[in-house]
């Protein structure tokens, strides 16, 4: 796979699947208790789609998760801490 | 113990039946392979082609050709639906954020390629109607205007439309100066 372009790059980056791992919880778990499906799950990981706030603020109380170290502007560049 | 609501009323069990199915078909994995890119958009384009398909079997081969396609057709839909989860078809609060995005987004694009196609369909077929027809009924003299009238009415009905149901719809603005107190 090469680099993505800038239009490509996503708009929020995320780390929300370091922190389900390390939560111990699967996809569908978190999906069922934020109420969505577990593929928007998969797609908010990979980058390619931007959580609502309300979405971002419900997750981010599911993991229990400052939300800035789940979501940010910027890429991540440090590895996360406190897990 | 509270005992669990039980549906009584006949639109409580359709309800309920419902949302049975959407939960079958949201959580399903059965059909993975007809979930890939690939697997959808060939399904997409077999659909596409049953559906135009169903005009000329009707008038080349005859009822049973015509029936034995149009079935292909609501079979090719079923797949589809199965493929998709039917979120282009389901009732918004069955719905996450994105699968409210994705449904938006499809048909906005399935407006604007209907709205299209049937316009230029219907000035293609004026046009021909106009060059090949012998019925000494229809006024030719004007059917050019006519024609060039449903074309321009029927495109900016489809480009318009859009902005009317937003402009319906939506509330109206404030002023700037009203954001800042005091």
């Amino acid at each position: 796979m090469g680099r993505r372009s800038k239009a490509e790059e996503p708009a929020v980056f995320s780390r929300l699947e370091e922190w389900r791992v390390a939560r111990g919880l699967s996809r569908q778990e978190l999906a069922d208790a934020v109420t969505v499906h577990y593929q928007t799950i998969g797609y908010l990981e990979r980058g390619e789609y931007s959580p609502s706030l309300a979405l971002a603020l419900h997750i981010t109380s599911v993991l229990d998760v400052p939300l800035e170290e789940l979501f940010s502007l910027q890429p991540f560049t440090k590895s996360r801490k406190g897990v | 113990m509270t005992m669990p609501h039980l549906p009584t009323s006949r639109q409580e069990r359709k309800e309920a039946d419902l949302e049975r199915r959407v939960e079958r078909i949201q959580r399903d994995h059965k059909f993975q392979r007809l979930r890939t890119r690939n697997s959808r958009r060939i399904l997409a384009v077999i659909s596409a082609l049953l559906c135009v398909a169903i005009i000329p079997s009707f008038a080349q081969g005859g009822d049973i050709v015509g029936i034995a396609v149009t079935i292909a057709a609501w079979g090719s839909w079923w797949v589809l639906r199965i493929s998709t989860r039917t979120v282009a078809e389901l009732p918004e609060r069955f719905l996450d954020e994105r699968q409210r995005a994705v449904r938006n987004r499809a048909y906005f694009y399935a407006y604007l390629i209907l709205g299209y196609t049937v316009s230029a369909l219907l000035t293609i077929g004026l046009v021909v109607f106009v060059l090949v027809s012998e019925n000494d009924a229809v006024t030719l003299t004007t059917t050019w205007v006519q024609a060039l009238g449903l074309t321009m009415s029927l495109t900016l009905l489809c480009s318009l439309l859009p902005s009317m149901v937003v402009a319906w719809s939506e509330a109206g603005e404030q002023s700037i100066e009203l954001g800042a107190r005091g």
